[in-house]
């Protein structure tokens, strides 16, 4: 591939549909922080994100051929991460249903470390943590559809695609997930306030 | 504009989406309602805050690791099926299901077959039970051409005993053999 040539995501995929690794490369290098974004605030565990984000890029060079330039590349990679992502948390839940049953059903108490947020960044009132907790807190399909809104900036018609849901669907399910955000950050708020 | 639609309104509202007249009747209901104006300023700071959020990257050595898995994915054997599967299409389907849904078929045909009496060879025009088929043609008298309905009579013992029973000295009757019946039947609607 010549150097200096900004090809298209479409001109790379098919490029690498003939065959041309290097168009891999470059679409992985294009791809690959946009998509631990989505992922990370979707399963929580950057760790688990990466893994899932390499199984993404895994499936694309293995399905490359299923790729039908009808629609945008990045609506199709999106899809792949956000059902690999899917899937990871159902096998989490599983996980846990399966250590529930190992103990027994019955009410422990377990000491969670509290975690020190005196130091870390706030974005304008809300520390990384409390905003990433609320996201979490969130039902997955008002989760899935408010991230690739508000964290990846895809256009409604994108989120549309991406989860095969009507766009109508999208607008509302945004919409309930922002005012169900904004209920949990109002209490982050005023356990702040409270004093001690 | 109530609260219910203020809040159904909030995002489009914040994106520009709304239409001057509801853009209008939003901001009255934003200036009357206390509850609403604070849901609404909620809603904004925490897009604000998402959007403004920390953005993560890969960590370093991400494509080694992803080129390493890709070798290894390469090394492993590939099934036959799976080989199919590369870009090819069988009736438009993927192998895979191709394969089931030509075994789905296959069964389903083997059963039909398999279920059909004479082997599925023959197709039975009446559904009445075969027993009773036979009691129906048995019993049809030449009284029926006087125009009075005839009395239910009884025609064969064998029957009544067992009316599930198959006679054994009794063939069984082809649809040509009842053809001179059903004229008959119909000439008397006439």
């Amino acid at each position: 591939m010549p150097d200096k040539v900004q090809y298209s995501d479409k001109e790379l995929i098919l490029r690498f549909q003939q065959g041309d690794e290097l168009a891999y490369v470059e679409l992985v290098n294009r791809y690959r922080d946009r998509l631990i974004n989505f992922v990370f605030r979707f399963v929580g565990s950057f760790e688990e994100a990466e893994d899932i984000v390499q199984d993404t890029f895994v499936k694309l060079y293995q399905k490359k051929d299923y790729y039908r330039p009808i629609s945008a590349f990045s609506t199709w990679i999106f899809t792949i991460a956000s059902n690999l992502a899917k899937t990871e948390l159902r096998k989490r839940k599983r996980r846990k249903v399966s250590y529930l049953s190992q103990i027994g059903m019955e009410e422990k108490d377990f000491d969670i470390p509290v975690e020190d947020t005196t130091d870390e960044e706030t974005v304008g009132e809300y520390t990384e943590s409390q905003i990433q907790d609320a996201i979490q807190s969130l039902q997955l399909h008002f989760r899935t559809a408010l991230i690739l809104r508000d964290i990846e900036e895809l256009s409604y018609e994108e989120i549309s695609k991406i989860l095969d849901v009507p766009l109508g669907t999208i607008k509302s399910r945004i919409n309930r997930a922002r005012l169900q955000l904004q209920e949990k950050l109002k209490h982050v708020h005023k356990d702040r306030r409270t004093p001690i | 504009m109530d609260c219910y639609e203020f809040q159904d309104k909030v995002s489009a509202y914040i994106e520009k989406e709304l239409t001057l007249s509801d853009v209008n009747r939003f901001d009255q209901h934003l200036e009357s309602c206390r509850i609403c104006a604070v849901a609404y300023n909620g809603v904004k700071s925490a897009v604000r805050a998402i959007r403004g959020s920390e953005r993560v990257a890969v960590s370093s050595g991400f494509n080694d690791r992803l080129l390493g898995r890709l070798q290894r994915e390469k090394a492993k054997p590939v099934s036959k099926i799976s080989r199919l599967g590369r870009g090819r299409r069988i009736f438009g389907y993927e192998p895979r299901y191709a394969f089931v849904s030509l075994a789905a078929v296959a069964l389903i045909v083997v059963l039909t077959i398999g279920i059909l009496p004479d082997g599925g060879g023959k197709i039975n025009p009446n559904p009445l039970p075969l027993s009773t088929q036979q009691n129906v043609n048995d019993t049809f008298q030449p009284t029926m051409r006087s125009g009075t309905p005839a009395a239910p009579t009884l025609v064969s013992d064998e029957l009544e005993e067992d009316s599930l029973a198959t006679p054994k000295d009794k063939t069984l009757k082809t649809p040509q053999d009842f053809s001179g019946k059903i004229q008959l039947v119909k000439n008397k609607k006439k």
